[in-house]
């Protein structure tokens, strides 16, 4: 264990007592670690120190045009004329820097929760304050209040998210178009059960290690080629969010790029890597999400309102799911490559080889929780036949009964307990909840009725192929702004109204491609979880974030529309 | 023996606070933030380094403060990072992935608060 060694910065800045400066001098005669640290930070200090007369007047012109300075500078002595090129050079030696704390407090934390209430009741009191539209009963007019109100409060977050998602059964009960049964009615939903174990199962997967040693094993065996870790650590992403959580999927491999990341020198080259991985890592984990119900909460309510008018099962939905995600999952990847070139074209996966060798062996307890997530993917699938065919009683092998039990047998087992299940994002609980809370209250008042009459012409007397354009396109963009499970609170009743109203459409030929087309926010961080996660830690660029999201968007919401067009063609819809 | 203390806030103040009992021992602080509770308490005139402990940043820390052992104790709330969804998980997972990068001993003295 090292011992003795000198505070280095305080030595070179000469701030170290007299006895402890000498102590240090000494020090240093017989410590090579010490003395090449002080030397680097020598060099670097006297980098940064300014050069002669001229070299000094030449900066201070360059300042005062690039505004940075002013004629005054100089009597003030707030003058920094730092070498731009020795600055470089300096910055260049830093290694590259995210998760950077932001400063939000005190008087502007007040400002900001009023500033944005206050635009939601605003809007809502808008509303009511408006004439009754035509069609629309007065029950229905205070219910389009609400949506407004859980709209907003949704989409502009005065408080987080499970919060704002509370207020909406009080809203509702407040404009008396639900009583408090009816608005917390929705809070038992099988569904929502399904998601909230599926959280459960998560926990499991980070508590062991498993999502870490499964995506350094994927960058191991993927042989370093950029295009292939990528595709490599999408892939991990995309499975894992099928089954579990996509946001916490999309957190457990953040840290995993940068480790990826650290290995490469140059910064800009680090830097464009981290922000390729990471975006890589937010999609994709939004596209797995697509596959299956839990995949996203969207999906939980969509299928929540779909069991009430058909049959619904977990495989219907990955019939549509799974070839829209695997469609799109790899033009995604594709389109990432081409978007973000990176400098770097291989990756040394030497050091994620050692650390996959010194997490050791596969315990008991990882093999047996990933033969458990098997073994309930299998029921999820397959649980309403084997119901039959055992004579089970019914909904004993239903999704959401499945996925608790699997909990179960992970407690019994004591692979998790009631310690790690408090800290997993409950929330989002109370967001399918009030989503589906809104809508049933929606659809009660005639509203749903009142919106399909106003949306019909999208569908009607209009190409199928453009209608499936305008509808999914409207939804991807729309996800930007609102949280999806909003979207899907609101769309999906109307959607289905309309389908039921219209013959050449069933329900789901409209719903499932305007609910996953839900799963395309990518270009704000109030889109998704994923996105929020992503601008909050700083690896990419809000431009970037943009830009890219948005060409992603489209051009994934026109590669939908074309799949359920062909689908709807060959009459598998 | 060198010990660098990833936080100076509430946390890492209690843990400043009982190393500083053994004059042995010697301190680092490492917090990024501008306001530290450690600091406005009197814990500690300064942090040495002001820097977030990322696995990019894990080499240029340590080289810099040269510990013996890191004890990070900066609860998730501390990181400043917002409130966004998946804010724990993405700090727990970086917490382990540090741990598991670092040839000094790491050690974990907070989660998040739950």
């Amino acid at each position: 264990m090292a011992e003795g060694h000198i505070r280095i910065r305080e030595y070179v800045d000469g701030h170290l007592p007299g006895k402890a400066q000498q102590a240090a001098e000494k020090h240093l005669v017989s410590c090579d670690r010490c003395r090449r640290a002080v030397e680097r930070l020598q060099q670097r200090r006297a980098s940064q120190d300014g050069g002669g007369p001229l070299r000094i007047l030449s900066r201070f012109t360059e300042g005062l045009m690039r505004g940075e300075l002013n004629l005054l500078a100089p009597l003030f002595g707030n003058i920094r004329l730092k070498d731009k090129k020795a600055a470089k050079v300096d910055a260049e030696a830093l290694p590259l820097r995210v998760l950077r704390p932001r400063v939000v407090g005190g008087v502007r934390k007040l400002y900001f929760f009023l500033g944005r209430f206050g635009l939601v009741l605003l809007m809502t009191i808008a509303v009511l304050l408006l004439p009754t539209p035509e069609g629309l009963s007065a029950a229905g007019h205070r219910a389009l209040a609400g949506f407004v109100f859980t709209a907003g409060v949704l989409a502009l977050e005065p408080v987080s998210l499970p919060i704002a998602a509370l207020m909406v059964p009080v809203a509702l009960v407040a404009l008396g178009v639900a009583t408090t049964p009816e608005a917390f009615a929705t809070f038992s939903r099988p569904v929502v059960f399904l998601i909230l174990a599926s959280l459960f199962l998560a926990e499991a997967l980070h508590k062991h290690g498993l999502t870490r040693r499964l995506a350094l094993a994927t960058i191991v065996a993927s042989g370093g080629g950029t295009g292939a870790v990528l595709l490599g650590i999408m892939g991990i992403a995309a499975i894992f969010s099928m089954w579990v959580g996509n946001t916490a999927t999309t957190a457990m491999l953040i840290p995993v790029a940068l480790t990826i990341s650290r290995q490469i020198d140059d910064r800009d080259n680090a830097r464009e890597l981290l922000a390729l991985l990471a975006l890589g890592i937010a999609y994709s984990a939004s596209l797995g999400g697509m596959g299956t119900i839990l995949g996203a909460s969207a999906n939980a309510v969509a299928s929540g309102f779909l069991s009430q008018v058909m049959d619904w099962s977990f495989l219907d939905w990955m019939k549509y799911g799974i070839p829209a995600f695997a469609v799109i999952f790899p033009l995604t990847w594709f389109l990432l490559l081409k978007l973000m070139p990176v400098a770097v074209t291989r990756i040394d996966v030497e050091p994620a080889r050692e650390q996959v060798r010194k997490m050791g062996r596969m315990s008991r307890t990882e093999i047996e929780i990933l033969a458990m997530l098997a073994v309930t993917a299998s029921l999820w699938v397959g649980g309403p036949f084997l119901e039959q065919l055992l004579h089970l009683p019914d909904s004993l092998l239903s999704a959401a009964l499945v996925a608790v039990m699997a909990v179960c047998y992970l407690a019994i087992r004591e692979i998790i307990d009631w310690e790690d299940l408090k800290g997993i994002s409950w929330g989002i609980f109370l967001i399918i909840g009030a989503g589906l809370s809104l809508g049933e209250t929606l659809a009660r008042t005639g509203v749903t009725d009142w919106l399909a009459l106003l949306i019909r012409p999208l569908v009607e007397g209009m190409p199928l192929a453009l209608s499936l354009v305008l509808l999914i396109l409207i939804s991807a963009l729309m996800t930007n702004l609102m949280n999806n499970t909003t979207i899907a609170a609101v769309f999906v009743p109307v959607l289905i109204a309309m389908a039921q109203s219209t013959p050449d459409f069933n329900a789901v030929t409209l719903v499932l491609p305007v609910t996953l087309a839900t799963t395309f926010g990518y270009s704000l961080p109030s889109a998704s979880g994923r996105m929020a996660l992503l601008a909050s830690t700083g690896m990419v660029d809000r431009g970037a974030m943009m830009r890219y999201g948005l060409i992603m968007t489209i051009v994934s919401s026109l590669v939908l529309a074309g799949l359920f067009y062909l689908m709807i063609l060959a009459g598998f819809l | 023996m060198r010990i660098l203390v990833i936080g100076a806030g509430r946390t890492g103040a209690k843990v400043l606070r009982q190393l500083q009992k053994n004059s042995d021992i010697e301190l680092i602080v490492a917090d990024p933030r501008e306001e530290l509770y450690a600091v406005e308490e009197g814990v500690i005139e300064k942090v040495d380094i002001r820097e977030t402990l990322t696995p990019l940043t894990l080499d240029k820390v340590i080289e810099e403060s040269r510990p013996d052992l890191v004890l990070l104790a900066m609860a998730t709330e501390d990181m400043g990072l917002g409130r966004a969804p998946g804010i724990d998980v993405l700090a727990d997972a970086l917490r382990e992935e540090i741990a598991a990068l670092s040839l000094v001993p790491v050690i974990e003295v907070v989660r998040d608060r739950r």
